[in-house]
């Protein structure tokens, strides 16, 4: 029974200490995808506190001086971001493709459309895109594709 | 057999060889049986050492669910998860849990008749049995997940993945049960092989995704509610929209119910065959 015990005892820290490294959750085994993912998150969390200033950080610089964030975030839930309440972010999955320069990523959120008390379940894709080792949001093909 | 020679021989105070000295000897020569707890934990020890004797055995054991993992992926192959997804997991673990057990315990007939004899514990055999084969469960299952996330998209966060991760290991847990008991009634590893098939296709069968709306039929409806299937289906097909608890724990509860049903089958079907 002993042995039993020490194989379980093995067998959860081997496989609890790949679960980790393979979701990306330590800083020295993070890939791309783990960034694409964080980054979509962190974005929607910006939108989610009206921070359109960092959220406009994750696009380059030329589509920053070019995007209206809000705007755009009007345009996609079909309210003013005013009475827009951003309750829960879910970043379903990330791609990236064979040259690893392009990646994509899926989230669901539920939102809150404060002026007609809806609960809705929107699924929005960002587009990223990789210049030099940064990856940038390719924000107008992102939202200007609404799910809703 | 040959390997079944070479593993730890249970202690039951008494072997064939001692017991006619014992005899000769008059009562007072006579050693207390070991209780319920050693036999066990012998039987454990004896079962381990079973699995990691064979590497061809323990090299299937883990190949199948990488291979079962890779079919899955390849099938939704950068897609997300659906219903039918769920249902071929489920059928995929049911299938890996049976196939574990349905020899383990036919194929070693002639060493449990010689122990029963000396006093046996059959729930001490069978709970050893189970416990090697829930680890073996516990490991197809990652093994199955892992295979899958490499080319598909399951549901994303910690939550959903243990939640997947937990349903699936105790489908396959209970699944080992249902093979335990084909074991205990099969006359040889040949015949419990061929049960199998038998018993995994009406789960396939008696099910919501096959079905569709011919399953609120009667018979059915009834004949559904008996599979591992349904309650491993109903745990995992929630995923695609939320965790629901309530679900999860019924599903947990039934297949705990139906496990301990498989355990108590096989448990008659023993003690039936000491007379």
């Amino acid at each position: 029974m002993k042995k039993l015990i020490l194989i379980v005892t093995l067998l959860v820290i081997v496989g609890g200490g790949a679960y980790v490294v393979l979701n990306g959750a330590t800083p020295f085994f993070r890939s791309d995808i783990h960034i694409v993912k964080q980054q979509t998150e962190r974005f929607f969390e910006c939108v989610k506190f009206k921070e359109f200033d960092e959220a406009s950080n994750y696009h380059n610089e030329v589509d920053r001086e070019a995007a209206n964030i809000p705007k755009m975030i009007e345009d996609l839930f079909k309210v003013p971001p005013e009475y827009l309440d951003i309750q829960d972010i879910y970043v379903l999955f990330a791609d990236i493709d064979s040259g690893g320069q392009l990646a994509k990523s899926k989230t669901r959120c539920v939102v809150h459309l404060l002026n007609s008390d809806e609960i809705r379940k929107p699924e929005v894709i960002l587009y990223w895109k990789k210049e030099g080792d940064q990856w940038f949001l390719k924000l107008r093909s992102s939202l200007e594709r609404n799910v809703l | 057999m040959a390997e079944l020679d070479d593993m730890p021989d249970l202690d039951l105070g008494v072997s064939v060889a001692e017991s006619a000295d014992v005899a000769a000897a008059g009562s007072a020569g006579t050693r207390e049986r070991p209780g319920f707890a050693s036999q066990y934990d012998t039987l454990v020890d004896r079962n381990l050492a079973l699995l990691f004797s064979s590497f061809r055995g323990l090299f299937l054991l883990l190949g199948q669910p990488v291979l079962l993992g890779y079919i899955i992926g390849l099938a939704w192959r950068n897609a997300e998860a659906e219903p039918t997804t769920y249902f071929s997991m489920t059928i995929a673990a049911v299938y890996l849990g049976c196939m574990n057990a349905c020899c383990v315990i036919v194929r070693e007939r002639a060493i449990y008749d010689r122990e029963r004899m000396f006093d046996l514990s059959i729930w001490a055999y069978l709970l050893a049995k189970l416990m090697v084969l829930a680890v073996v469960s516990a490991v197809q299952s990652a093994l199955l997940l892992y295979m899958q996330a490499r080319s598909m998209h399951l549901p994303p966060g910690l939550a959903n993945h243990a939640t997947l991760y937990v349903v699936l290991t105790c489908a396959s847990i209970t699944a080992s049960g249902l093979g335990l008991l084909i074991s205990t009634c099969a006359s040889s590893a040949y015949g419990a092989v061929i049960a199998v098939p038998s018993l995994i296709v009406p789960q396939i069968v008696f099910s919501e995704v096959v079905l569709r709306s011919h399953i609120d039929k009667k018979i059915p409806s009834i004949a559904e509610n008996f599979t591992i299937t349904k309650w491993c289906y109903d745990g995992l097909a929630m995923l695609a929209d939320e965790i629901d608890g309530g679900i999860l724990v019924k599903s947990l509860a039934v297949l705990a119910l139906q496990l301990a049903a498989f355990l108590f089958l096989g448990a008659f079907k023993l003690k039936l065959d000491d007379l």
